[in-house]
């Protein structure tokens, strides 16, 4: 029978077995763990339960049919790190073979692996209990007190307590030692096993990251030279990572690129930076394709502070520059198309503020997008002062909405404009485009129009007037002529001796008679007053004479004197303003060539000017009483220009910059509300400029009279002949 | 003694175009319409006329036209207060209708006398 220190030592030599359980322990967890549990229990179990059966064979007697060995140790490391249910097979196991050999203490031996078997699954439930060495030692000390009383069923209670009391310290003991030494033993294979596997996933996920993307990534050391690319280094770099290694990673930068990349590396180092962004262009070698990517990098330093290497995400940015690129030239397109519209177009939100502005808007406005963007329509935009709520129905209402011929006064200066609302409706976009056209042109066009139509009538009016004048003056004039032939040029002529002689008279006491009572000089008078009336007829007449009498020549002193002959019978009685007491100086050139025009406008444009002229010189006499009014006219040939100049000088108040600068403007008049519509000299220009492509000019100085200067082309004319 | 026409419904100008004709010794005949003095000269030819051209009924173009077939002999003279009119054309084609157009008033009335006998002369050399 062995004891003591002996029995201590006996048990203790079973340690090879254990070195055995954790060398092929280690190889069960690689290759079981994986499995469902009942699976991996079971195995494990049958594992454990073999080493009990290697434990009883080297079985130690220390008693009449009681054996001992280290089986209980197993069979509490089984529960432990198989598992209850590899607890169970292994103590059946264990129980069984002990069964088999037989002896006094198979009962006591059975109950052992029982008690074993609980505390081992007690362990377990209890986790992590061989993680340090203070849970080892008191899992330990636990399984050991559970297992001792087995001892008890040996023969009858006393010899078991006489027995268990003699055990309790080398069997103990010895038990205490295999499974603290197993169990820590164990749990590093367990950690081990745990760590490789932990390793191994985040290897993969590395290696997933770095070969899943489409990212170039790179480390280099500190000079620049590849240590590490990915796989992209095929797509950008144009030669695989292999290859890579070892080349300066600045060589494959796009020529342009490299003094400013190699800058901001330097710049990099030189601060110290630990993350760096940057743009750049990278070169195939292979292809010479050239891509645009953004570099992300992170600088590495030692200890010491120099630089060690840089890791590097370069994601290829070319296909998403391109797009921003098509997009921003589609951006300038569609600003271009805006801002060459005539029209002023401007862009709102739902709340009215200003989003859009083109270049018209700008131009009217005199105010940038800078400026206007962000504030409110009304704010930035005096035609729509008035027209928000408009605007936010037009909105609410998706529908548009029009005004036309909105009237709006700045600096005195009246014009129109057409002002249009269209709603967005376009997928959810909320705001409005204010469009607004000026149509001051257009609506001077009308009025001047009207006024043609106006001088039409009047002058289909005059004609027909003319002819029903002329015939009685005719029967007045001609009359009168046959009455002068026969009274005075051609008094003797056989009638009239007749005549005489039948009356008892002769013709020469007729012609005393009349001559002594002045008829001759009433018959003149009555002549030449027709004449007269004939005249003025026949100059309202080739005033109002329809405009489709179209272009011919004219003598330009003839239309000048016709014209003055008409301004002449203009007086206004109230205003005791008379045209004939106004001095008329000509200084007309010789040999004035023809002029082809439309005599009749071209007349309406000289009345105009004169009438103006003498209304402003008529004004100028009753406030100062000192000056004589008076009118120049010079008729010129500009030969080099091959023109012809039309002067027309007055000595009135003249007028300043700003009114002279406007006098052509339609609706500018300086005349009271209702007597001048301030179309007169708009339309004089409209003429000149526009039917005959000359000019029309106007020189003046407060207190230094007026100068209108006409100037009509030549050119016609000369091809003519 | 040469006759002359004078058609205008102005009475006025009527008389004094006759007074001026009959100091010159014409033989005049006078009428205010077209029709009247379509009468009248195809009993008694003429050799001139001064013809208005807006007359109540036919106007002065028609009277020419027919009075020239009566008599494609007779010289005629436009006179019209109208400041719109020209001759017809077709009445150009006639030789004997002056290309002259005058304008009442007339002022001085041996330019038509001596438009007509020019006219008259014309027809009588190449005859």
């Amino acid at each position: 029978m062995v004891q003591g220190i002996d029995l201590f030592f006996a048990l203790f030599n079973n340690l090879a077995i254990f070195i055995a359980l954790v060398t092929v322990y280690g190889y069960l967890l690689a290759q079981f763990k994986e499995l469902i549990w009942y699976k991996r229990q079971s195995i494990f179990g049958i594992f454990f339960g073999i080493f009990t059966i290697g434990c009883m064979f080297a079985k130690i007697p220390v008693f009449e049919g009681v054996i001992v060995d280290q089986r209980n140790a197993i069979v509490v490391i089984s529960g432990v790190f198989g598992g209850p249910f590899s607890a169970v097979i292994t103590a059946i196991i264990g129980g069984s073979f002990r069964i088999y050999l037989g002896g006094g203490g198979v009962l006591a031996g059975c109950i052992g692996v029982s008690l074993s078997a609980t505390a081992g699954i007690i362990l377990y439930k209890i986790s992590g209990c061989f993680t340090s060495i203070q849970k080892a030692l008191a899992g330990t000390l636990f399984a050991v007190i559970a297992i001792l009383p087995g001892f008890l069923f040996v023969k009858d209670l006393q010899t078991g307590w006489g027995l268990m009391k003699a055990m309790a310290l080398p069997y103990g003991f010895a038990i205490f030692c295999g499974i603290l030494t197993v169990g820590l033993l164990l749990n590093r294979e367990e950690e081990k096993y745990y760590l490789g596997l932990s390793f191994k996933e985040s290897e993969e996920r590395y290696r997933e990251l770095i070969e899943g993307t489409e990212d170039l990534i790179t480390t280099t050391d500190g000079q620049g030279n590849f240590t590490f690319v990915n796989h992209m280094a095929e797509n950008i770099l144009g030669i695989s990572p292999e290859q890579c290694i070892g080349m300066s990673a600045f060589d494959f930068i796009h020529s342009d690129d490299q003094a400013m990349t190699k800058e901001w590396f330097n710049r990099g180092v030189a601060q110290k930076k630990k993350q760096m962004n940057l743009e750049n262009r990278q070169v195939n070698s292979m292809t010479g394709e050239t891509r645009s990517v953004y570099w992300s990098s992170s600088f590495h330093y030692d200890a010491s502070g120099s630089m060690v290497g840089v890791g590097s995400i370069a994601r290829d940015i070319t296909e998403h520059k391109r797009s921003e690129e098509a997009l921003k030239s589609l951006q300038n397109l569609l600003n271009n198309i805006i801002n060459s519209m005539p029209s002023v177009l401007v862009g709102v939100n739902s709340k009215g503020k200003v989003i859009q502005w083109n270049h018209e808007a700008e131009k009217i406005t005199g105010m940038p997008f800078e400026e206007a963007g962000g504030r409110l329509l009304n704010n930035v935009l005096p035609q729509m002062a008035d027209k928000m709520n408009q605007l936010f129905e037009a909105i609410r209402s998706r529908k548009t909405k029009k005004e036309a011929k909105v009237v709006n006064k700045t600096n005195g200066d009246v014009r129109f404009s057409d002002v249009t609302i269209y709603p967005l409706i376009a997928n959810g976009v909320e705001g409005a485009v204010i469009r607004i056209d000026d149509v001051t042109e257009h609506v001077m066009l009308e009025e001047m129009m009207v006024q043609g139509e106006k001088m039409l009538s009047v002058g289909g009016l005059a004609a027909g007037m003319a002819h029903e004048i002329n015939n009685p003056l005719a029967g007045m004039m001609q009359t009168a002529n046959v009455m002068a032939s026969r009274l005075t040029d051609n008094i003797n002529n056989p009638a009239n001796l007749k005549a005489a002689e039948k009356a008892g008279t002769t013709m020469e006491t007729i012609k005393n008679f009349m001559e002594t009572r002045s008829i001759p000089r009433m018959i003149k008078t009555i002549n030449e007053s027709g004449q007269r009336v004939a005249e003025i007829v026949d100059n309202m007449l080739s005033f109002a004479r329809k405009s489709d009498a179209s272009i011919s020549s004219h003598q330009p002193d003839d239309l000048m004197d016709k014209i003055l002959e008409l301004a002449a019978t203009d007086y206004d009685l109230k205003k005791q303003y008379d045209f004939k007491t106004i001095e008329i100086i000509k200084e007309y050139d010789d040999n004035l060539p023809m002029v082809s025009c439309e005599g009749a406008k071209i007349q309406q444009v000289l009345l105009n000017v004169l009438r103006n002229g003498a209304q402003a010189m008529q004004k100028a006499t009753q406030d100062t009483d000192g000056i004589n009014p008076k009118f120049i006219l010079r008729l010129s040939q500009d030969i080099d220009k091959n023109v012809l100049c039309m002067e027309i000088e007055d000595n009135g108040p003249g007028m300043d910059e700003d009114t002279r600068k406007r006098v052509f403007e339609p609706f500018f008049t300086t005349k009271p509300v209702g007597v001048g519509t301030g179309l007169g000299l708009s339309v004089s220009y409209f003429i000149i400029t526009e039917n005959h492509g000359g000019t029309m000019d106007v020189v003046s100085e407060p207190g230094k009279g007026t100068t209108f200067i006409i100037r009509l082309p030549l050119e016609k004319r000369d091809k003519k002949e | 003694m040469r006759k002359i026409l004078i058609l205008d419904d102005e009475r006025g100008v009527m008389e004094s175009f006759s007074d001026y004709f009959e100091d010159r010794l014409w033989q005049v005949i006078q009428s205010e319409s077209g029709e009247q003095a379509l009468k009248l000269i195809e009993k008694d030819k003429v050799d001139a006329a001064v013809v208005d051209v807006r007359l109540p009924g036919m106007d002065g173009n028609d009277f020419i036209r027919k009075a020239y077939r009566l008599n494609p002999e007779t010289a005629f003279v436009v006179c019209t207060g109208s400041p719109e009119y020209i001759v017809p054309k077709d009445l150009l084609d006639f030789p004997n209708v002056s290309g002259r157009l005058f304008k009442k008033p007339v002022n001085n009335f041996s330019e038509i006398e001596e438009e007509l006998l020019w006219i008259i002369g014309q027809k009588q050399k190449n005859e």
